[in-house]
């Protein structure tokens, strides 16, 4: 994150954990003049996407590695598909229609019980894991095996823990 | 698969704690649930939400909960059956065990 000094206005490159509360307080690289001042919530906010983004990347990509998983992929209940690694015969529109069923199929049993905090669809040989991450956003993993592996719950858990708005 | 009579008998299968059995309109035949309401209106309509993309495919749904009390839901022809397991047993077990009952999984 870049930020500038307000004393003599140059840049300086800080990281995340500079940053508490909402205010930033850094002593400037160049004239080591002391700037504590709250930075705008767009850049929070920028800062937050951006690391929620990477870790979504750096979650796929791990689940690549797993033989077990076929691939998996994001939908957004009201953009459709995000994010998409699932094999290639399947179309962007078999997705959507998968994401929206089985997205609606786990909001109603969360409705009536609102401990659930996952689905899996046994369908043929495949497994469907369907879990929330975000208020809107639910991931949807597909494998061979009926449980998903324990590091794959893992690194859900770790992607559903850091998304913004939980 | 199992006669209608028969179906009382799924209270026995192993890890089965609670049951609920409704006809194709949602309709409860049997159940033993603590909220029979609350608990079709969840089985019927997801039930026939992940059929309409699994069709004759669909072997069942596990609804995973914080308290271990799964619910699973098979689709037995026009009929829907919700099961909720036994905190202590694994869901796949019991799935497993409930698909033999029906006749529809490995003996």
């Amino acid at each position: 994150m870049i930020l500038f000094c307000e004393d003599c206005g140059e840049k300086n490159e800080l990281k995340k954990r500079d940053v508490q509360n909402g205010h930033v307080v850094f002593r400037c690289a160049f004239c080591h003049y002391l700037n504590s001042y709250p930075i705008p919530v767009s850049i929070k906010k920028n800062v937050r996407k951006r690391d929620t983004l990477f870790k979504r990347d750096n979650f796929f990509k791990k689940l690549k590695t797993f033989p077990e998983i076929m691939g998996a992929f994001l939908y957004h209940e009201k953009i459709g598909v995000i994010k998409n690694q699932m094999p290639i015969m399947l179309q962007n529109e078999d997705l959507d229609i998968l994401g929206r069923y089985l997205s609606a199929s786990f909001l109603t049993g969360q409705s009536c019980y609102s401990n659930i905090h996952q689905m899996m669809a046994v369908i043929s040989d495949k497994h469907i894991t369907i879990q929330r991450i975000e208020p809107h956003v639910f991931i949807l993993i597909a494998s061979k095996i009926p449980s998903l592996p324990g590091n794959v719950q893992d690194l859900l858990s770790d992607l559903i823990f850091d998304a913004p708005g939980k | 698969m199992v006669s209608l009579k028969d179906f009382l008998k799924i209270a026995k299968v192993n890890g089965v704690d609670k049951y609920i059995f409704l006809d194709s309109q949602g309709k409860i035949i049997a159940n033993t649930m603590k909220h029979p309401g609350r608990s079709s209106h969840m089985v019927f309509n997801c039930g026939r939400n992940i059929s309409a993309i699994g069709r004759s495919n669909l072997k069942y749904v596990v609804f995973s909960k914080k308290d271990g009390k799964d619910i699973l839901i098979f689709p037995v022809g026009n009929y829907t059956l919700g099961v909720v397991k036994q905190q202590s047993i694994g869901s796949q077990l019991v799935a497993k065990a409930v698909l033999v009952f029906l006749g529809m999984g490995p003996k």
